[in-house]
Parts: structure tokens; sequence; C-alpha cells
């Protein structure tokens, strides 16, 4: 470690690090010659690459496919107005160089998949889990275990978070126990809403991601016990915290006494994403939103019914029927079985379990589903409308 | 005997309170008590999600006393 050097406006820019006795220039020689691996620049990305690239982590990774939308700026504070549009690692790259230029950054602008997974993170020693999705969430941890790199990892919804310290070996060589230990399969596919469809209050990313960037910092240097075994919970609308033990599962299916996953695996196909679209084209009809405006201006009769809830409906609606999705059944003699019925939701995956409901358990031949959903409306039929 | 039973995420969403107080048979154990639980709210029987007993994960079945504490805790990704 003493091969790494600082010059003078580093030593300045660091030194109320070098002044912690516990941490001193040893803890920031080793932040220079760590590699951290930010997957997702989102709500949480947002504050950890913000922490690391200050703290003075020597090269950072950011993985993200995304570009940068109005949605995301009630919480992604790394972005400005002028980047709406612009890909998230490029205007996360800029932000970042322009707070500390004494670090490297890398940007890896596409979908992090089991294709480029291990190429992308055979680069890095620490991962820090900031994504937004379950595929990605198993795909991250299977590829810590597998690659031997703690995995730093923090996750939210609405008011709650949790953070934790994955596959982390200690100093005496015991590997700690990893997301499979608490969750060794996946939940059924729509049945977690994501931040998109659940919604999150904009500061409890900013402080579930500090804290994540706060262990990562930790497991660099290593000073302080990490959350390693550790998971903590937050619940910022009562103000509750928990620290619950996790122990490592025998009967984990990655390193547990008779491991079953070797190599990464389809994690879309695991999650059953890749399953579920299939069924629903072939039991659902749907059209596009061209379509439905044809229809609404022909002379045809047509029931437009919007299956999202109430408080969806005040952000935008386009005069569709109201009708929330868990109610549908007790409205379901106001839906007409005579002449076409459109259902549509935010982005037509409500709507399309609403019809798949109704053709089960009625028997309805007249029920289309709008794809892409009021969303995809505002994107190409009517753009002054908000999207959400 | 009564235990306290924490309530996370989805799950306290879908119950519309995030703890309560439970009270249950002398020789109940975490298994039998979560079953119970499943019976009282049938909502569960549609979510996944771990236990704790005294901020302990728990796999296997747990005996309890007066005054534990059990979290029921449904895994969420956002980021």
């Amino acid at each position: 470690m003493s091969d790494i050097k600082f010059s003078k406006e580093e030593l300045e820019r660091y030194s109320r690090h070098l002044i912690i006795p516990e941490f001193n220039i040893e803890g920031q020689r080793k932040l220079k010659a760590a590699r951290v691996l930010v997957i997702g620049t989102g709500g949480l990305g947002a504050p950890l690459l913000q922490y690391l690239s200050a703290a003075g982590v020597g090269t950072i990774g950011i993985v993200d496919f995304d570009v940068v939308e109005d949605s995301n700026l009630q919480r992604q504070v790394l972005f400005t107005q002028a980047d709406i549009g612009r890909p998230k690692v490029e205007a996360a790259k800029e932000r970042i160089e322009a707070q500390n230029p004494h670090i490297k950054i890398k940007t890896y602008n596409t979908t992090f998949t089991s294709e480029n997974a291990i190429e992308i993170t055979s680069n890095y020693d620490v991962i820090a889990d900031g994504t937004d999705n379950f595929p990605t969430r198993y795909l991250v941890n299977d590829l810590s275990v597998l690659l031997k790199v703690p995995n730093v990892y923090a996750s939210i919804f609405r008011f709650e978070g949790q953070v934790t310290v994955f596959n982390y070996e200690d100093a005496h060589g015991n590997t700690g126990p990893n997301y499979r230990d608490l969750f060794p399969e996946p939940p059924p596919p729509g049945l977690v809403p994501s931040c998109a469809e659940g919604g999150v209050i904009g500061v409890l990313p900013g402080i579930l991601g500090s804290l994540q960037a706060n262990e990562v910092i930790k497991v660099i240097t290593g000073v302080g016990d990490n959350l390693s075994g550790r998971l903590f919970l937050f619940d910022a609308l009562n103000f509750e915290t928990r620290t619950l033990k996790i122990e490592k599962d025998p009967d984990n299916p990655l390193n547990g006494k008779n491991p079953t996953i070797t190599e990464l695996i389809d994690y879309e196909q695991f999650c059953g994403l890749g399953i579920e679209k299939k069924v629903e084209r072939e039991d659902v009809k749907g059209i596009d939103v061209a379509t439905l405006k044809t229809w609404l201006e022909g002379a045809e009769d047509i029931q437009l019914i919007d299956v999202r809830e109430p408080y969806e409906y005040d952000i935008v609606n386009i005069n569709g029927q109201l009708i929330p999705q868990n109610d549908v059944l007790e409205h379901v003699d106001e839906i007409s079985s005579d002449y076409k019925v459109v259902v549509h939701c935010r982005s037509g995956k409500r709507s399309a379990d609403v019809i798949e409901l109704l053709q089960d358990k009625y028997g309805f031949t007249n029920l289309y589903n709008l794809e892409g959903g009021i969303l995809d409306w505002a994107d190409k039929i009517d753009t002054s409308l908000p999207k959400y | 005997m009564k235990v306290n039973i924490l309530y996370f995420a989805q799950i306290s969403e879908k119950l519309g309170f995030s703890k309560e107080e439970f009270e249950i048979p002398d020789n109940m154990g975490s298994d039998a008590l979560v079953e119970k639980l499943k019976v009282k709210y049938p909502e569960l029987n549609e979510l996944e999600f771990a236990v704790s007993v005294n901020q302990i994960l728990v796999k296997a079945d747990t005996d309890l006393e007066e005054g534990f504490e059990i979290a029921l805790l449904p895994p969420f990704a956002g980021g």
C-alpha cells in the first residue's frame, strides 16, 4: 500500500479522513487503490456515487442502461433538469468528475446481464448493488459469490429500506451470508411492486444509499464492524429500526452443502418474467395506442376502462371509467359484454391481469388490453399529458 | 402467552398496521404461529416473506417465549 502516493491537493482534500486516528493515511491509501462497481444509477446510486467519489475511491465503475427522466429528479439528486434525456452514466460521470478530478470513472451504458456481468465485474474489488428489480438483484448476488467479491446491498420500498453486506470474507477467511441465505428464490413476478409501480419517498434512497456508501468504505478500509451477517431495516414512516442477524443456510443453492448453481443463469426466466410475457400474449388481445385513437374517433361504441388507483387517475387520465383493479369483480356488471371494451392502466400490465381474470371467471371475449398503457398514450398520442 | 409481531413493507401495507401483540398457546413455535397468522390474514398466503425471532432470521421452527418479537419480512428490490 505504501506505493500509493498522494499529491498536495489530494492530501488537503482528504485531510478530514487523515486526521481520524483509526482511518488515517492507510485508510485513504486503501480507498485510492480500491475499484468499486456501482450497479444502477438510480435513487441509491446517487448518494453512493457522490460519497464514494468524494471520499476518494480510486476507480469507480458505473453501470446503467437508462436515460434521465423527469420522474427521476424527485430523488436522484445526482442529476439536474438539463440532464433529462441523457444517458445516466454519462451525466453521472460528468457530475462526479467535477466534484473530484483525482479519481478514475469508467462507464458501462448497457443492461447488466448474465452475458456481460463477468467481463465487467472482473475489474473490480467491491460491488455496490443499487439496482431496482429482482432479476438483477439475483444476478448481482450470484456473481459476487462466484467471483468472490463482497456485495454491499441496499434496497427500498415506499418508506422502508434494508442495507447489508453480502458475501464478505473476514480476516479469518470466513465468508458471510448472501442474498440467497435470506431469500433463496425470488417472489413470483408481479407480486412485489417496483419503485415505478409502488412509489418511494424521495429522501429514503438518500438515507439508505448513504449508509450503503459508508459500508463500502468500511469494507475497503477494514475500519469498524461492517454489516456482514446483519440486515439493517429502516422504516422512515414510523421511525423504527431493527438489525436482524442473518445466518448462512446449509441449503443455499449457491454455496450451501450441495450447490446446484455453479454459473450465472437466465435471471429473467428464473424470476418468471420471460414466461409471463408469453402467457399474456396468448391469452389477452392487445391493441396499441394508435388503434385506440382510431376506435375512439370511429362510429362504433367503445367502453374505456381505467383500472388504476384513484390517486393515479388524479395525476392524469384519458376519460376512462375508473374501476381500480381490486374492485373490478364488484363492478363487473358495469362492464359491457356487447361492444368492444378497452382496459388500460399505467403501462399495460395490471390491465392485462384484469382481462385475464375477467376472461377466466366470466368468459368475456370483447376485452382489449391497451399495450403500453397511458404512458404510451402520453408518448405518442397526447404529449401534453404528464408521465409518472 | 403474548408475543409481539412486526409486519414490514408490503405486509404492513396489506394489513394496514405494522405491529400487534398476539396471544398464543404456551407451546406454540414459530412455524405454527406463521400458519395461525396465515389463517387469520389470508393475504399472507399470497406473499413471500422471511421470518425473524428476536432479531434473528430463522429458517427452522423455533421455540417462542412470552414477550418474544417475531418479524415478517417480505423482499423488495427498489433502488
